[in-house]
């Protein structure tokens, strides 16, 4: 689903903030991307979302050469991807329900399949009763709860997150992980970078350890 | 197919709703667009009604033929032969001593004065139009007309309606200018109320991306939300216009009886309207297309 070979990423002015990655993620894997700030995670996160291409190397998603897609087809390319960003990247000038939506919205999808999808969604994080909530009114773990079903509202393959417990204390984070693992128990593929080396240790799975730009181990 | 039109609904929905949620600042909007509009459609229908006012005649010169009061059938067959046979004559149109007496009276205040007279005093006439409209061109086909036989006057109307042409080219010209320039501050006006409207919403496109909205999705909302603002704002200067005739009718109406004419005020006719509309909207999903052009 992911390979990275020989990525090098370097932007003007800098030294590599990747340097030589190689690491390969399977269908129905549960990896950690762990490491520093710094270490080149969020970086990472960007060149599989195709925000960023890399200064050399190949980076595969799903078949698709970030390197060489075109402009046009990256759209398409993050459809097919669950996204679940650091910085939350709600709205607040519309409810917890039409944010959820958007990614179906965005699709193309017709209006009362849509609905029907973010309900499943919203009842898969556990957010039912509270969709006409203004994101605002929510706390950090229940934002976190939206960014995740926005995410997998449209039954991504591949589910990832950049930083998604961060910002939240133990239990909140541990909720969290639990509903990652639900989703990954039902086939989806799940990268998550953290910072947080604990989370591999109470929620076991694959660790792909940067640092400064290489892996670690 | 179903997916597209359905995108487009979205986009349509979405625009709506932003167009609706700052209503002060649209209206004022939309009225600064529609006033630019008004200035060069009031010069535009000032020019119509002044060429209409000034008798219906055509700006091109004209030369006034007057056949001699004693002209008989066959000489003015022969002049309409001579005129039909000369190629630097464009066109020409026969007017009776009694269809000018005719108009003459429909046009003079007091026609009962035109009763006390003995018989018609007006000759029969041609008024002919030459392909080439300089007062040289005019004076030569003048000249050639006056040798001919039957003809009692020649009159080249070279010299007022030369004035009349240059005050309508040159107010044509005024309004052309004043079109552009205003067409230009619309343009700015709707790409700065566009750029704040991106900038509001820098978020929802920065998400929308990352969910896979293609620059098209971006820019569609924009460029409905341009279209919108154009039409309102045509519909709005349209409708200005309208109630500014209706006002001023009245008045004009007294000056135009004062000087014995008949006629009334002209406004917008259905096409100008949409024409007006039109170019609104051009204008407004220009200056949206400019200002989404790098989101």
């Amino acid at each position: 689903m992911i390979e990275f070979a020989g990525v090098t990423k370097r932007y003007p002015g800098t030294a590599d903030v990747l340097s030589n990655l190689s690491f390969t993620i399977g269908k129905g894997d549960f990896v950690y991307l762990t490491g520093h700030s710094g270490a080149g995670k969020s970086t990472v996160f960007k060149l599989i979302s195709a925000l960023e291409k890399p200064t050399s190397g190949t980076v595969l998603v799903n078949g698709h050469n970030i390197g060489r897609m075109a402009a046009r087809s990256i759209p398409f390319l993050r459809r097919q991807l669950g996204l679940v960003l650091q910085d939350h990247h709600l709205l607040f000038d519309r409810s917890v329900f039409d944010n959820v939506m958007l990614p179906l919205q965005v699709a193309g999808m017709e209006r009362q399949e849509a609905r029907r999808r973010t309900r499943a969604a919203l009842d898969k994080v556990g957010l039912t009763g509270r969709e006409r909530s203004n994101p605002i009114a929510l706390s950090g773990g229940e934002q976190q709860r939206v960014c995740l079903a926005r995410a997998v509202v449209n039954r991504p393959a591949l589910l990832v997150a950049d930083e998604p417990t961060a910002s939240l204390d133990a239990g909140y984070a541990g909720a969290i992980l639990e509903i990652f693992r639900d989703f990954h128990r039902v086939g989806v593929t799940v990268m998550m970078a953290t910072h947080d080396e604990s989370l591999p240790i109470r929620f076991p799975g694959r660790v792909l350890k940067l640092d400064q730009g290489t892996l670690a181990e | 197919m179903r997916a597209w039109l359905h995108s487009h609904a979205e986009s349509f929905a979405l625009t709506f709703r932003h167009f609706f949620s700052q209503p002060i600042a649209m209206s004022l909007s939309i009225a600064v667009i529609a006033i630019g509009l008004l200035f060069p459609v009031a010069g535009y229908l000032a020019l119509a009604n002044i060429k209409a006012m000034a008798g219906g005649v055509s700006t091109d010169p004209q030369i006034n033929v007057f056949l001699a009061r004693n002209a008989d059938a066959a000489i003015r067959a022969d002049v309409e032969r001579r005129l039909r046979a000369e190629p630097r004559i464009k066109r020409f149109v026969f007017v009776s001593k009694d269809d000018a007496l005719k108009d003459l009276s429909a046009r003079i205040a007091n026609p009962d004065l035109l009763a006390g007279l003995a018989g018609n005093p007006l000759p029969d006439a041609f008024l002919v139009t030459t392909f080439e409209s300089s007062e040289i061109a005019q004076a030569r086909v003048g000249e050639t007309i006056r040798g001919w036989p039957g003809i009692e006057a020649v009159d080249l109307d070279a010299v007022w309606s030369r004035r009349l042409r240059i005050l309508v080219r040159t107010g044509e010209k005024v309004v052309l200018g004043l079109g552009i320039a205003l067409g230009l501050a619309m343009l700015a006006i709707v790409v700065n109320t566009m750029r704040l409207q991106v900038l509001t919403r820098t978020e929802e496109i920065t998400v929308s991306r990352l969910f896979g909205a293609t620059s098209t999705q971006i820019r569609r909302p924009f460029l409905y939300f341009g279209a919108l603002q154009g039409l309102c704002a045509g519909l709005l200067a349209w409708g200005a216009i309208a109630a500014f005739i209706a006002v001023l009718e009245p008045m004009v109406g007294e000056v135009i009886q004062a000087y014995g004419r008949s006629g009334q005020v002209t406004g917008l006719s259905i096409a100008d309207g949409l024409s007006l509309i039109g170019f609104s909207m051009g204008v407004g999903l220009l200056g949206a297309s400019l200002a989404v052009r790098e989101s």
